[in-house]
């Protein structure tokens, strides 16, 4: 296997190189440029065009292509435009409220999601059964931003029990004030997406438990007299659980993709709002380190649900 | 507060203001120019709460918008209308103004002009100290020149009005280490600096001309830092100094900032301990005033004005924006070799009955009132009611008349086409007009729309550019080539300086003049603007009303709303104002008459 992996991996360097080269020449190839937005009675044009050149918007985009990557090399994704600061720092800002609310949202979607589908699988037709089916009803049906906004109103406005925006308290000072504040400011945002995310998950392991009802492995523990409970725990779940599996890699490149809506809603600086940020300003260096970072994570993501899927299903190896 | 406006311009303003400006109201004229409250329509100047201010109170101002902040405290190196409202309580702004931003004595410093030797000599209020304790110096005056001139530090704001200071081109250019035109009459320790300009102009006397610089920035504080690394470092985004009532005591990048009082400011006691902005997002604004967690709103979506105007502890105040919106018709092309527009273009355009009949026909009032909830007004001219002795009353712009649309489209020789859908040019061709819409709000494309259907009804056949709205940037970029043939007239806004000049926007050599409209009469109606006679305010007055009468019958550019600025503010909160005259001790005097809000 780890021929395999090794191999996987070196695939992925000329993956990349292709990756980087679209990723650079379709920024390119939006109208405008960082400095196309900053026209203004007070803004001289020929400064502007100092600057357009300063910052090589005149070279050959394969010159450009090449400073790009040569600083690349030396850990230098670039000054944002727009933000002013190196991109490394625009990133290192948001990375982390990102990934530490992807992965509240995600532990919950998994929390909740698990359970309801063994209960809803197992109990087929009845009625807490239905109760979940309308509950994923809801959970599919309805926009994420009403469910936000809602959720914000009475629990952050209404109830005053959450914060309402931001990911830290400006009064919290010291690690541990500032960790529980970032923790309390994530709780609504987090809980609210992750209860979301759930309705794939319940009704893939549903109909997974339902088959596996009626396989002959179960028949058979089941003849054997294995205790039903103990059925359901040890020989359905862990068979059910694969297409789940199956997703867990990309998740991974979820967790810095970020939401637009919910950082939206709830003023949370992330990376799905710097990314579309960077988008409309054109601040290329912000778009493609983050276009970059997240195709290499996806690549990553992919290798990794086959790892995962080997290690859950003996049967799958990677040859 | 009103001040910092001023120094605005650039993608994150004009972006918000066009949406702003799309989504807005008609009230009563705004023509008048005057202050009162009637020209802000449903909104007061200022509230007078008649209360005592308790001790220790803290102010929460809500930042309404979807973005994080970007925070650089250094108005020579931002452009982002935020970042100007959050410097507000730090002091920004070097000199005090009338409401009309003529500077007069009292800020930060002092400004006296000198026709004869053409120099300007600026002197620091006494006693004026930054947030550590050092005093400010002369060599903080001339600081921000160096930021602004030397290419090493990347600002944007070098124009072509600041090389008219001796020597600072030269510096710009590298060809000097020092700015031979500033000097320092009683040393780069003293309190003031003497600018030599190379001639004077009538907006000298205005401030946010932009002929100098003013802001001041600690040298001492900034000088060890790498000129590159100036907008990212900690000094101008963490732990910025300052000279006004209150200093930053706590920033959390993008989201939230703190202030308390400045224990080295001399003048008035600040009334508040702390002030807090946090950023808001435009969904949850109004529900934010509803649940009262905030004092005062900036920069709130005109959509949610039916839902805030109703709050019993709210008070809607607001002022006139230094902005406006406009239609400019591409007459012609920007020639880059010899910096000029060229009105050369070959199209229906070129006739101003056509162009007059347009104006007419649009029903600005209607699409402010529907989409703007009285928070804009339809613009008589190009220049900005806060001039009010500028903007000329009499001059009315385009009110919404069909039938006078149509008579002068009649006179002019345009026939109807045999189906008596749409006219035909007055040679007997039938023309379709491209119009450039802007994307920009939900709004957007049914206002673009629905003036499409306006000039349907006087027989002009419009459409689309590309059949769509085109994006801020694509835009831009097909306005700053001044090339581009294949739109015939488009929809903007502009942010404003407080010089109410019109040379930057429709001289012949303005790259911003994007209808590349200009006749030898308009440039020698604009250059009275600006000319030395034009110091004399009665003169230039005259010249500001013969220019807008001109454009008026032109109808170069349609002039389509003025917008209004509105701050919703707590009933608790004294001492609020909106003026443009509030000056530097303006925070300090800012308190709250109860522990909570109301």
């Amino acid at each position: 296997m780890w021929k395999t992996i090794i191999r996987r991996v070196l695939i992925m360097i000329p993956q990349i190189v292709i990756l980087s080269v679209l990723v650079f020449v379709l920024a390119k190839l939006m109208p405008g440029d960082p400095f196309s937005g900053t026209i203004g009675p007070n803004t001289d044009p020929k400064q502007i065009e100092a600057l357009k050149r300063a910052a090589g918007l005149f070279d050959p985009w394969y010159v450009q292509y090449w400073h790009w990557i040569v600083n690349l090399f030396h850990g230098n994704l670039g000054q944002s435009y727009t933000l002013k600061q190196p991109v490394t720092t625009v990133l290192g800002n948001r990375i982390g409220n990102t990934v530490w609310l992807s992965l509240l949202s995600l532990i919950v979607s998994y929390a909740v999601a698990i359970p309801l589908g063994m209960t809803s699988g197992r109990h087929d037709g009845s009625r807490r059964d239905r109760g979940i089916a309308i509950f994923n009803y809801f959970t599919f049906g309805l926009p994420t931003f009403v469910v936000f906004l809602l959720g914000l109103y009475f629990f952050g406005y209404q109830l005053n029990w959450f914060p309402t925006s931001g990911t830290v308290s400006i009064n919290a000072s010291g690690f541990f004030a500032e960790a529980s504040s970032r923790l309390y400011h994530m709780l609504l945002p987090g809980a609210l997406a992750g209860i979301l995310g759930t309705t794939s998950t319940i009704q893939y392991l549903r109909s997974e438990i339902i088959d596996a009802k009626s396989q002959d492995y179960v028949r058979t523990a089941r003849s054997k007299g294995v205790p039903t409970s103990k059925v359901y725990s040890r020989h359905i779940f862990r068979n059910s659980l694969l297409p789940i599996a199956a997703f867990a890699g990309f998740q991974i490149t979820g967790l810095i993709g970020g939401s637009v809506v919910i950082e939206q809603v709830f003023s949370y600086p992330g990376m799905g709002q710097l990314f579309i940020t960077a988008i409309t300003s054109r601040d290329y260096s912000v778009v493609t380190a983050i276009v970059l970072f997240t195709g290499i994570l996806a690549l990553f993501g992919s290798l990794l649900s086959d790892i995962i899927l080997s290690l859950v299903d003996p049967r799958i190896r990677i040859e | 507060m009103k001040k910092s406006t001023k120094y605005i311009t650039g993608l994150a303003a004009a972006a918000a203001l066009f949406s702003v400006v799309l989504a807005g109201c008609g009230n009563k004229g705004a023509q008048s120019g005057s202050q009162d409250s009637a020209s802000l329509g449903a909104l007061k100047l200022a509230y007078n709460n008649k209360d005592k201010a308790i001790k220790d109170g803290t102010l929460n101002i809500a930042m309404v918008q979807d973005t994080p902040f970007q925070g650089v405290f250094a108005s020579e190196l931002s452009n982002d209308l935020t970042d100007s409202y959050l410097q507000a309580p730090t002091g920004t702004g070097l000199f005090n103004t009338t409401n009309s931003f003529k500077i007069v004595d009292g800020g930060a410093a002092n400004l006296k002009l000198d026709k004869a030797s053409k120099t300007a000599t600026i002197t620091l209020r006494k006693g004026l100290t930054w947030s550590d304790g050092k005093p400010v110096t002369a060599k903080d005056l001339e600081f921000p020149y160096e930021i602004t001139a030397n290419p090493a530090y990347q600002s944007q704001r070098y124009t072509d009005s600041l090389a008219n200071i001796k020597g600072l081109a030269d510096y710009h250019n590298g060809k000097a280490k020092t700015i031979s035109g500033i000097t320092y009459p009683d040393g780069e320790n003293g309190n003031s600096i003497k600018i030599q300009f190379d001639h004077m102009t009538p907006g000298m006397w205005q401030s946010g001309s932009g002929y100098y610089i003013e802001s001041i920035e600690p040298y001492h504080y900034l000088k060890d830092v790498k000129p590159a690394d100036l907008a990212a470092s900690k000094q101008v985004r963490q732990e910025p100094l300052a000279f006004g009532p209150y200093k930053v005591s706590k920033v959390v990048a993008g989201q939230s900032v703190t202030y308390v009082p400045n224990p080295y400011w001399k003048g008035p006691t600040p009334k508040l301990k702390q002030i807090t902005s946090t950023v808001v997002s435009t969904a949850t604004a109004a529900e934010a005033l509803k649940s009262k967690k905030y004092d005062v709103a900036f920069q709130m979506p005109s959509t949610a004005y039916p839902t805030v105007k109703g709050l019993k502890n709210y008070v809607q105040t607001g002022d006139q924006s230094l902005s406006f919106s406009y239609i400019a018709f591409n007459l012609g092309h920007y020639d880059t070799k010899k910096s000029e527009n060229v009105q050369d273009r070959k199209t229906p355009l070129q006739d101003k009955a056509l162009r007059q009949a347009m104006g007419y026909a649009m029903n600005v009032d209607q699409v402010n009132k529907k989409f703007n909830n009285g928070l804009a007004t339809r613009a008589n001219s190009t220049i900005v009611p806060v001039f009010k002795e500028a903007n000329d009353p009499s001059v009315k712009g385009y009110p919404l008349d069909i039938k006078k649309a149509n008579s002068i489209l009649d006179k002019a020789g345009y026939k109807w086409d045999s189906k008596h859908e749409y006219r035909k040019t007055p040679e007997g061709k039938s023309f379709k007009l491209v119009y450039l819409a802007r994307s920009g709000n939900a709004n957007a494309e049914a206002v673009a729309q629905n003036y499409i259907q306006q000039w349907k009804q006087i027989g002009v056949d419009v459409a689309l550019y590309h059949d769509r709205l085109t994006d801020f940037n694509s835009w831009g970029q097909i306005m700053q080539g001044g090339n581009n043939n294949d739109w015939d007239f488009t929809g903007g806004a502009w942010s404003v300086s407080s010089d109410p000049s019109q040379m930057d926007l429709y001289s012949k050599g303005a790259p911003y003049n994007f209808g590349h409209f200009t006749t030898p009469k308009l440039t020698k109606l604009l250059d009275a603007i600006d000319a030395p006679a034009a110091i004399d305010p009665k003169v230039r007055q005259k010249a500001f009303y013969a220019y807008q009468q001109y454009m008026q019958d032109q109808a170069a550019v349609i002039p389509t709303s003025f917008s209004l600025d509105w701050f919703p503010v707590n009933k608790r909160v004294i001492g609020w104002s909106n003026a443009n005259d509030n000056g530097l001790n303006y925070w300090a005097n800012i308190g709250v008459s109860s522990e909570s809000t109301k």
